[in-house]
């Protein structure tokens, strides 16, 4: 009985298709290794060791580690709040701009917290953030669902536009009176995040940021509403003949996306500031964008990616204070060529169609 | 207000309102080419911080402004190249590879300014060179025209020269109609014996040239060094006023105008006592609100023809 399923099983091929998938990612990890690895030679004195510690610095101690995760969490949220839009279609770049200014109304709300009582003024400020996310977020949604306006341009200069806006208000509201720069009052203690990790920066917004992902995978896969919203992003007519409203489905994607968005500009404040202190946008938002690109806008694909970019950001961020070539942006390399290859479908498909007849040569 | 006013109908407004705009007129010209052989180039921003940058160090290192601004050029080709190799080889999104272009230029540009300059602000420790300014000889001593005319920087004149050029290609020669077939409709193109690739390759080699003219005209001319961010979205409005435009050329130009009119605009008011933050949202807000027009007499002349 054994023997012959056994027979029956296929012989395991890398030109299968989960397999080639595998096969696929992992080269195009090694490529966006070795490039950078290529330009490190160019420019660093031991580019050997530079690498080397490059990949392995996190795990030189618990706390290094721990700067992983403290760095994964925006990306996550950036990332799912973008490959919603990226699922349905829709190039919204508007995550960027929609962290800076949720993160200024909360601000309001952490620098005099409603009860004093910790939690509760931890959920309002999240929740603050995330409705001005969400709200913000429907202007875009209802141009394109109204008048089939260019999202993408769109969201772009509304990023421009909030930010302009979002540092007005913190000038002129926020900012303690006698003081120069662009900074708010202090945060009260009670509402930034609890550490959970002692000795480390992690604070309870890693569980938030992973209950996240559970429920856009839920949402994704398990409700109609996300059926609907994939289906709408291969093709377009399907919401109309579904009886679903495209405008109300459209605007309700936006509105996810920015409430996700907004959430996640909170845990990041209320976990690793003082006070709010962004004068330039955060950058947040658009890494969200490879995050999705690089997940496949699948929200454990993005998880993963956000890892692995955390991974190599902190790392070169720890070892940027001892080496003079090493520094965070050198990574937008290995981000670049990999969000290239990923994205690219043909990539590897001559050689698997050459395996491919091979093995059917063979038989 | 009045002496804003004043200096609104002013000669030296109409020379900021060049100074400002040519920049936006090649990013906006690149955008057209690309998006008019229906492959969209959305990576204009992350090519004119590119060619911006390695302007200023190419022609640090070898002392000629000339290699400078070619090396640049170069740079934004190879990137419009990358769009297509990986869009037509690779059967990538190019919407995707312009993102991630994007993206990797604002990240990788800072780290390049470290390795050559130790500092990530702005490359002004370098002796970079300036691409030289033209005096047109009789014209320049015309009181009114001559100011208008003259002394400006060479790319302001290629700009002229190359929109002339475009207008004539697009609208005059069997070649404009090809491109534009492309972009309506690559399949038909294709039927009747166009090669829509070869077509598309030639237009995106074009628009990387002109990101890249952009982009150095930025940090080898309007000034002389490299900053973080210098380019501050000139890409992206130049690809919102490539889609304002749709496919007429007139209507993409004059949508660069005026916006380059509202930045001229904010300029002198930042000078003034209003909140600097706001102003500097103005040209902005007026692209959203040209699109958004766009987007509305678009929708009611989908909807008169279904009627």
């Amino acid at each position: 009985m054994s023997e012959n399923a056994a027979v029956k099983q296929k012989k395991f091929s890398w030109t299968d298709e989960v397999p080639f998938e595998i096969l696929r990612l992992f080269t195009a990890i090694v490529v966006a290794l070795l490039i950078s690895f290529l330009v490190l030679c160019f420019v660093s004195d031991n580019p050997v060791n530079d690498f080397v510690s490059l990949l392995t610095y996190p795990f030189k101690s618990p706390f290094y580690f721990s700067y992983v995760l403290v760095k994964m969490i925006p990306l996550v949220f950036a990332g799912l709040a973008t490959l919603l839009y990226f699922r349905a279609s829709l190039f919204n770049l508007g995550t960027e701009g929609v962290f800076y200014i949720s993160g200024v109304f909360m601000t309001f709300f952490a620098v005099n917290p409603l009860t004093g009582i910790g939690i509760i003024d931890q959920i309002i400020c999240i929740a603050v953030a995330a409705l001005a996310g969400g709200l913000i977020s429907l202007l875009p949604g209802f141009l394109k669902a109204k008048w089939n306006a260019d999202v993408m341009v769109i969201s772009l200069m509304m990023n421009n536009i909030l930010f302009g806006v979002g540092l007005w208000i913190v000038r002129t509201f926020l900012q303690p009176a006698g003081v120069s720069g662009n900074s708010s009052e202090y945060f009260a203690d009670s509402v930034r995040l609890t550490r959970i990790w002692t000795g480390t920066q992690v604070t309870t917004g890693i569980i938030i940021a992973l209950v996240m992902v559970a429920l856009v995978w839920v949402l994704l896969y398990k409700t109609k509403l996300g059926y609907q919203l994939r289906m709408t992003g291969s093709n377009a007519r399907f919401a109309a003949y579904s009886g679903m409203s495209a405008f109300g489905l459209m605007l309700l994607i936006h509105f996810i996306s920015g409430a996700i968005a907004g959430m996640g500009s909170a845990v990041e404040l209320l976990g690793n500031y003082q006070r709010f202190s962004w004068s330039t946008l955060p950058g947040l938002g658009f890494t969200g964008a490879l995050m999705a690109m690089m997940g496949k806008n699948n929200p454990i694909g993005a998880t993963i990616a956000a890892f692995g970019i955390s991974y190599l950001r902190a790392s070169a961020q720890l070892l940027a204070n001892t080496s003079p070539v090493i520094d965070v942006k050198m990574i937008s390399i290995v981000e670049v060529i990999l969000t290239l290859l990923i994205s690219s479908q043909y990539f590897l498909r001559s050689w698997r169609n050459k395996q491919m007849i091979k093995e059917k040569g063979g038989e | 207000m009045d002496g804003i006013l004043g200096s609104i109908f002013s000669i030296d407004f109409l020379v900021v309102v060049i100074r400002v705009g040519v920049p936006l007129v090649f990013a906006s010209l690149a955008a057209y080419v690309a998006s008019l052989v229906g492959l969209s180039n959305i990576a204009i921003e992350g090519i004119m911080i590119m060619s911006a940058l390695s302007g200023v160090l190419i022609s640090a290192f070898t002392g000629s402004a000339w290699i400078g601004f070619f090396g640049a050029a170069a740079i934004g080709i190879f990137m419009a190249l990358v769009i297509v190799f990986f869009s037509m080889r690779l059967k990538a999104d190019p919407i995707m590879i312009g993102i991630a272009l994007n993206l990797f230029a604002t990240d990788f540009s800072v780290w390049l300014m470290l390795i050559t300059t130790g500092t990530k602000g702005m490359t002004g420790s370098l002796p970079s060179k300036v691409l030289p300014t033209v005096h047109i000889p009789f014209i320049e001593d015309i009181p009114i025209l001559g100011q208008l005319i003259s002394g400006h920087y060479l790319l302001t004149y290629v700009c002229v020269a190359i929109a002339i050029i475009i207008w004539i290609v697009v609208y005059k020669t069997p070649f404009g109609l090809r491109m534009k077939a492309c972009g309506l409709d690559a399949t038909a193109a294709e039927s009747v014996g166009i090669k829509v690739n070869k077509v598309r390759l030639i237009a995106l080699i074009l628009s990387g040239f002109l990101a890249a003219c952009g982009g150095a005209y930025l940090s080898m001319g309007y000034l002389s060094f490299y900053s973080d961010n210098m380019t501050a979205g000139r890409g992206w409005i130049g690809i919102a006023a490539a889609a304002v435009g749709g496919g007429n050329l007139g209507i993409v130009l004059l949508t660069t105008v005026g916006f380059a009119i509202a930045q001229a605009i904010v300029n002198m008011l930042i000078l003034t006592s209003l909140p600097t933050d706001l102003v500097n949202t103005i040209p902005y807000i007026c692209v959203l609100i040209g699109l958004v027009a766009l987007s509305i007499r678009e929708y009611h002349a989908r909807r008169g023809k279904v009627k």
